[in-house]
């Protein structure tokens, strides 16, 4: 048994909802609704980056804050 | 592989088994549990005489493998039929999995270009059901913060007791005013909304009035246990960057505020106006994860709140109780302990530490407070059943709630055979990252006794399991799958670590409103009647030599041996082959033995722990979970197994031989030191040459080891391996080599030549006779040589004859050739270390020459013997040593030294005639000084030519292991080069 996000040398993407928070996904899966792709198919290392540089507050944005 | 393996389709079956060698063990098929077979093959017809015969499959009822699916290549369609073993899967079962191949195949057809894992396995409607299994009523909460609720509470319950701490109260009117000061002092000091505030406290009275401040300002607390090695509490502050550290004594950080310094009076008691959210975190604890650093896991204030409001149908808590506050605030179970009772106007027990961690004390303050809700991991709890099995009174508690750790059923059963159900056992599966509690499990006696997994219930209503595999897709029941945790009470995510945030907590792929699951990294699977079942860490699935090991099921087979109370079983590796299974228990009074008995009978042989090791106390974690990094190191003792009879000491050779391992013991089993079936037969051979005797290879397959071999062997009795001729190796039509005994009278010795031979060549011992039965001594050496003589051409008629002499029988063995020649025969001689003359070895009479030798035949000096040389000293002796010859009876061992005694002197009696044989002659190098060192040339008379070579050792030693190797090696060679027939 092994978990998709674990494997280093798979293709992933990025996806961020509407709270601004994102997610790491495998390629081969379909996106959940309220889920858009912001960047990929890449490796892991490069969604990484992308994530770190991106996602700057883990607080979920609320609309009308 | 799979592809590949086709290359290999000729090589029969039997072969297969024999180079993968699985592990044996009567419950299953050695090799494979699964079989599928298509019969493409025209249908059988049968001719008899013009006679039409039909041919009809009849059912034997047995099932050779766990499941095995016929494919029945018929005209229009393909039918199946299933074969399953019904003691490991039921009709039910077998019927669904059935209905999904079809439907898979189904698929299949219609598409054959998809991807494996994409296949169809869930039956129609299923999807829905395991997506919907744990949220009947999907359940949101209103949004509150933790601050506001207290500030509620201490409306409410304004003179009721908040918190107690020894003989030190709190009620809530006064709790909430000295939480409101410290806010104010925050405040005042720059402490903002959203910044945090760092604690490195011990657990007392402002520990929780700290917390409360911190929230009150708005900002989130970052909890850090004192007890914490130095480099954790660096990276921790690193990481959150705290405005303030709250400490309860000087603790050498920086922006250190010691609480007891705060002049209370000169800050104001009221709440605090802040813009604070149901969003905003209240918390940051950090986990630390199998590898890597710690992870901050951070937690709003709405997280507490619904989890509170989502448990309250089946706990209403309520200010009648009172809560125990035992775990350290840096692990999310103190979240459940402070919340659980401040958020209710209920009570508050600060436990100390040094009372958690002494189970008797914690016991009796539970005893005396009345406590009513008690949250432990398992692991304490474990504990407490023991000090409350010896406690008078009956606690108050109506509630014990479980966490942190799978929990086992079977240990409950004290608890319930002393309290009944008075009190409700819950079990709770969560983490720290979907704040606190994911799942509820209410057990019962009932409920405990017919299961025996850790079952962990049903979410909570605002959350959501899934069960997935790897393609994140739902497994149905039965399947184990990994845990994701979906709803309203995950974190938001780890502090400073968006990457691993974005691969943790992950898109839902079940829900359309863009809301995430949480990855737990845990494994569980549906039970066929709903529940959920945990199974263990992903990352700590043990495969040991292939088989999956079920730490649980040990842990319970040991708790089934009398007088074991605790156990706790770990996997350690000591190298990428070696992982041994290590089990620690307490116990009265443990008897190895019979423990690893009673297990065997159990467990299969693969999960047999390796070591049985007692301990006075479970160590556990700041956090109370076990402590497996300070369980103690096993102290192997390795005791060379000696064999204890002269059959265990044959069967040993012929083990040792045949596994080609000097180093087995008698206590080694067969197949877990590289035998196997071809192997196997081998042995069986040997053994009917040796012994002959007849053993089955299931015979050994219930006794490996030499030992048990031996003992069911019993019907054999001491005077075979006593008789003239001792078949060490029986190889028909081979190159032969005849051994003749020492002084002793004996063979065994030679049995160490065996491995070191070419399997090829023979062997054979000439042993003394009169040793087995009383019997007429020969007068002489030569009668003694001509009797031999017989015994060997009775095994091999012709020359050229290989014979070799130790001691005594170097002489015997020339006096042979001398005989031998005489009618015709060439012969070889191997001498070690005789002399034409018989040398006095000191002055010693008879008898203790006599003594010396029978002890040198079990390689002991004489200087062992306690007190004087006589037969019973020389027995204890033995018998101490653990020699093979300790197990002859009495009179045989007299016999034996009276004919050790009539040995000696034929030989001094005996004139030593010339003969043409070769000699290669091995020295002893290592002398004693009263010997005078004999020069083997001496033999030059009496033979043709001799080679003489050197073993470092002394004369007695010369049959022991090292020398016999070095001896047996350089025989080998001497064979090989002489080009002996069937030499290879």
């Amino acid at each position: 048994m092994y978990n998709p996000f674990e494997q280093t040398d798979a293709t992933f993407i990025v996806l961020r909802n509407e709270q601004q928070q994102f997610s790491l996904w495998p390629s081969y899966v379909p996106i959940p609704g309220g889920w858009t792709s912001q960047f990929g198919p890449s490796s892991k290392d490069a969604c990484n980056d992308y994530i770190e540089t991106n996602w700057t507050d883990l607080r979920p944005y609320v609309p009308n804050e | 592989m799979n592809q590949q393996a086709y290359n290999y389709d000729f090589i029969p079956f039997d072969q297969v088994v024999e180079r993968v060698n699985p592990r044996r063990t009567t419950s299953k098929n050695p090799l494979f549990q699964m079989m599928l077979t298509m019969q493409n093959t025209p249908p059988l017809t049968f001719e008899v005489q013009r006679q039409v015969a039909t041919v009809r499959l009849l059912q034997t009822n047995t099932a050779k493998v766990e499941l095995a699916l016929e494919f029945d290549w018929q005209p229009d369609q393909l039918a199946v039929i299933a074969e399953y073993d019904t003691s490991k899967f039921t009709f039910a079962v077998m019927n669904d999995l059935l209905q999904r191949f079809e439907q898979l195949l189904t698929s299949v057809t219609k598409e054959a270009a998809q991807s494996v894992q994409v296949l169809p396995i869930l039956l129609p409607g299923e999807k829905r059901k395991l997506c919907k299994q744990s949220t009947p009523n999907e359940q949101h909460f209103s949004r509150e913060t933790i601050v506001t609720r207290f500030e509620r509470m201490a409306m409410k319950h304004a003179t009721r007791m908040a918190v107690k701490d020894g003989e030190e109260t709190m009620t809530y009117r006064a709790l909430n005013e000295r939480a409101n000061q410290l806010a104010h002092y925050l405040r005042a000091n720059g402490v903002q909304e959203r910044d945090k505030v760092a604690l490195i406290m011990d657990r007392h009275m402002d520990m929780i009035v700290s917390i409360l401040a911190v929230l009150k300002v708005g900002a989130t607390y970052v909890p850090i246990d004192p007890q914490y090695p130095d480099e954790r509490v660096q990276y921790i502050l690193e990481t959150a960057q705290p405005r303030w550290t709250l400490v309860d004594q000087p603790r050498g950080k920086e922006k250190e505020v010691l609480v007891s310094n705060i002049v209370w009076h000169e800050w104001p008691t009221t709440n605090l106006h802040v813009a604070l959210l149901p969003e905003d975190a209240a918390y940051i604890i950090f986990t630390s994860g199998s590898t890597g650093k710690p992870k901050g896991v951070v937690i709003p204030h709405n997280n507490v709140h619904r989890l509170l409001r989502a448990t309250d149908h089946w706990f209403h808590f309520d200010e009648t109780d009172c809560w125990t506050f035992f775990h350290s605030y840096a692990f999310d179970f103190s979240i459940w302990e402070i919340w659980g009772a401040l958020l209710t106007g209920a009570q508050l027990l600060i436990v100390p530490f040094e009372v958690s961690r002494t189970p008797q004390a914690f016991h009796a303050l539970v005893l005396e407070e009345g406590v009513t809700i008690l949250n432990q991991t398992p692991s304490a709890f474990y504990q407490f059943i023991e000090a409350d099995q010896e406690a008078m009174k009956q606690t108050n508690l109506r509630c014990i709630i479980f966490g942190g750790e799978a929990l086992s059923f079977e240990r409950l059963k004290k608890w319930y055979a002393k309290n009944g159900e008075k009190t409700e056992l819950i079990n709770m599966y969560g983490i720290t990252e979907t704040t606190v509690h994911v799942s509820y499990q209410r057990l019962s006696e009932a409920f405990i006794t017919e299961h025996e997994a850790s079952l962990i219930g049903e979410a909570i209503p605002d959350l959501e399991i899934y069960v997935l595999d790897s393609s994140l897709q739902p497994v149905p029941a039965g399947v184990t799958g990994e845990m994701y945790v979906a709803g309203d009470g995950l974190a938001q995510g780890y502090l400073g670590r968006m990457a691993l945030t974005a691969e943790r907590f992950i898109a839902n792929p079940f829900k359309e409103d863009g809301s995430r699951m949480y990855r737990t990294g845990d494994l569980a699977k549906w039970t066929s009647d709903g529940n959920l079942a945990y199974i263990g860490r992903i990352d700590h699935q043990v495969k040991i030599r292939g088989f999956r090991i079920e730490l649980e099921e040990i842990e319970r087979a040991l708790l089934r041996v009398d007088r074991i109370r605790e156990v706790a079983v770990i996997t350690k590796k000591y190298s990428e082959d070696d992982v041994r299974i290590l089990a620690y228990v307490i116990a009265d009074d443990l008897d190895q033995t019979m423990t690893m008995q009673q297990l065997a009978k159990t467990l299969p042989n693969y999960m047999m722990p390796n070591a049985l090791i007692q301990i006075d106390v479970m160590p556990l974690t700041a956090n109370g979970k076990l402590n497996k990094a300070a369980l103690p190191e096993p102290v192997y003792n390795t005791t060379h197994d000696h064999p204890t009879n002269p059959t265990e000491e044959v069967m040993l050779q012929l083990f040792r031989t045949i596994l080609n391992n000097e180093s087995i013991g008698i206590h080694d089993s067969f197949f877990e030191v590289g035998g196997h079936s071809l192997l196997a037969v081998q042995l069986i051979t040997q053994i009917k040459q040796t012994f002959d005797l007849e053993l089955a290879i299931g015979h050994l397959f219930e006794a490996p080891t030499v030992h048990t071999l031996c003992e069911s062997m019993k019907d054999l009795d001491e005077t075979s391996s006593l008789q003239t001729l001792l078949p060490l190796r029986e190889t028909k039509h081979a190159d032969t080599l005849f051994c003749v005994h020492p002084a002793g009278g004996l063979s065994w010795c030679y049995a160490g030549l065996m491995q070191h031979l070419p399997q090829q060549m023979a062997l054979y011992g000439l042993q003394a006779v009169g040793i087995a039965e009383q019997a007429v001594l020969p007068k002489t050496l030569g009668e003694m040589a001509t009797q031999y003589v017989t015994e060997i051409r009775k095994v091999q008629p012709f020359g050229p004859y290989e014979l070799l002499g130790w001691s005594l029988g170097g002489n015997v063995v020339q006096e042979m050739a001398v005989q031998l020649e005489e009618v015709g025969e060439e012969v070889h001689l191997i001498i070690l270390d005789a002399f034409p003359v018989h040398h006095k070895l000191g002055n010693q009479t008879l008898e203790e020459e006599a003594v010396e030798a029978l002890l040198a035949l079990g390689g002991l000096d004489v200087s062992l013997v306690e007190g004087e040389a006589t037969l019973p000293n020389v027995m204890a002796v033995l018998k101490k040593e653990g020699s093979a010859l300790a197990s002859l009876s009495e009179d045989t061992l007299q016999r034996l030294l009276t004919t050790y005694m009539n040995s000696i002197t034929l030989l001094r009696t005996h004139v030593p005639r010339p003969c043409s044989a070769s000699i290669l002659f091995y020295a002893s190098t290592i002398i004693p000084e009263w010997f005078e060192k004999v020069d083997p040339h001496i033999w030059q008379a009496y033979c043709k030519e001799i080679t003489i070579e050197s073993i470092a050792c002394r004369h007695k030693d010369m049959c022991q292991p090292e020398p016999i190797k070095e001896i047996g090696l350089q025989v080998a060679h001497y064979f090989k080069n002489k080009g002996l027939k069937n030499f290879v």
